[in-house]
């Protein structure tokens, strides 16, 4: 029966082509009783797929909604500086624009003592930072509300803007900062001596390979390396986008991300960058 | 339990790393599979109370596993890899099916098919289950399975139509 062919035919080919050896089955044996699994990759599943996949799905959503809610286009929006009404907020501008400032700016020094705290190599500047000092510190805060209102209330909505502009441009800064806590200044793979703090700058540029000064071995930026850096410039970068929709003037996101550029390739990249000695593949 | 594990990964290693191979179309993988499936047999063999032959338990087990597989992200990075052209790191299928090419015809017309074919056509004609034993595996209706099983082979027609194979498809039954 020609059906019986195909299937003698079929068995045949798989059963010649698809077998075990008997090391591989003495293996899997071993792995059974000992209940070790080897190279296992089906589990290791990539965490950043779901993320960026998931991360443009959100920005999608958003500038949809955002878009439909303006009756215009997305490109028209960023323009015109109406879309956030502050005399529909229920209570006054004065008030909404304080409490915005006066919190960020109480976020900001929280985050930046706790940064210092946990920095290893600012471990000096612990004595300043004592408990004896939280009651003076509350005290300072509280105080500086009455100047705070005052100022918001005088200062006309632009100067306001750029107060929170600076704000998060210091946050960011925080931010950065927090990320590179632990870190150490990068050191070559080869003999192990750590490079300068301009010796990095200047090789910071070279994006491929180089060479280390004491050994003149060849050294190339690791792979954790590259990754850390776009993860941690990703942050600024979206509150950059973020601002843009609440009608920040360009010139102010433009200060703001010069700030944190120039913090990021002057001093953060000190810390983020580090040589292997392969050439290790991006993923 | 009859059989000792040493007989049942002699006896049903081969077999499981066909039919996990015709799910997944990488052998790496397909290992991959039949080793975490002898180890979880291992692990819960207590709770095979033999209302089943070993054989569809393993079976079962297998088609659960490259499922698992075919849902995960690593597969569909595959996928989308080889649909734009792009060859990953891996040897992947397309690079298996050429080289299988001159002596693996019929698999490799098997292996064009969509998983829900194949694995009907696997179990129905590699396997020789009958149709209510895959239905019971798949957890799917008798007459779903029959369909799919018309529909693989005329499908399995076309693809074969330029070999002289053909003719082996040319039957009922």
């Amino acid at each position: 029966m020609e059906m019986n062919d195909f299937k003698e035919k079929w068995k045949k080919e798989l059963d010649s082509n698809f077998q075990f050896s008997q090391e591989e089955k003495s293996q899997i044996l071993k792995n059974v009783m000992t209940g070790q699994k080897q190279n296992n990759k089906i589990h290791n599943r990539n965490w950043a797929y779901p993320f960026v996949l998931g991360g443009f799905a959100i920005i999608g959503a958003f500038l949809l909604l955002v878009t439909i809610y303006n009756h215009r286009s997305y490109s028209d929006m960023t323009t015109v500086a109406d879309s956030v009404q502050l005399t529909n907020v229920a209570f006054s501008p004065t008030l909404f624009w304080f409490l915005i400032i006066y919190g960020l700016t109480g976020f900001a020094i929280t985050a930046l003592i706790f940064t210092i705290l946990n920095t290893t190599r600012w471990r000096n500047l612990k004595k300043y930072a004592q408990i004896k000092f939280l009651p003076w510190f509350i005290f300072t805060y509280i105080l500086i509300s009455v100047p705070t209102y005052l100022i918001v209330d005088i200062l006309q909505i632009l100067f306001l803007k750029l107060w929170v502009v600076l704000i998060i441009t210091a946050l960011n800064c925080i931010y950065l900062l927090w990320c590179i806590r632990h870190r150490k200044q990068a050191a070559c793979p080869h003999c192990g001596n750590r490079f300068t703090s301009k010796k990095i700058f200047s090789m910071s540029w070279n994006s491929y390979r180089t060479k280390c000064e004491y050994c003149n071995e060849r050294i190339y930026h690791s792979t954790a390396a590259k990754k850390s850096n776009s993860a941690m410039i990703t942050v600024p970068l979206l509150t950059f986008f973020t601002l843009s929709f609440f009608q920040i003037p360009f010139p102010f996101i433009m200060l703001s991300f010069l700030v944190i550029s120039f913090l990021f390739n002057l001093y953060i990249t000190k810390f983020t960058i580090s040589y292997s000695k392969e050439d290790e593949p991006l993923w | 339990m009859r059989q000792s594990i040493e007989q049942i990964v002699e006896t049903y290693s081969d077999y499981l790393l066909r039919v996990a191979y015709i799910y997944v179309k990488d052998r790496r993988y397909a290992e991959e599979i039949v080793q975490d499936v002898f180890m979880n047999f291992y692990k819960k063999r207590d709770q095979f109370r033999e209302h089943s032959s070993v054989k569809t338990y393993l079976t079962k087990m297998t088609v659960n596993r490259s499922y698992d597989y075919l849902r995960s992200w690593k597969s569909k990075k595959e996928v989308l890899f080889e649909r734009v052209g792009i060859k990953g790191t891996s040897k992947n299928s397309e690079n298996l099916l050429l080289e299988l090419e001159e002596r693996m015809e019929i698999t490799k017309a098997v292996l064009k098919l969509k998983v829900k074919y194949r694995e009907v056509i696997l179990l129905y004609y590699y396997a020789d289950y009958s149709i209510e034993e895959i239905a019971g595996l798949l957890n799917a209706p008798k007459s779903t399975i029959k369909s799919r099983i018309q529909r693989a082979r005329n499908m399995l027609k076309d693809i074969l139509q330029q070999s002289d194979l053909e003719v082996l498809l040319n039957g009922n039954e």
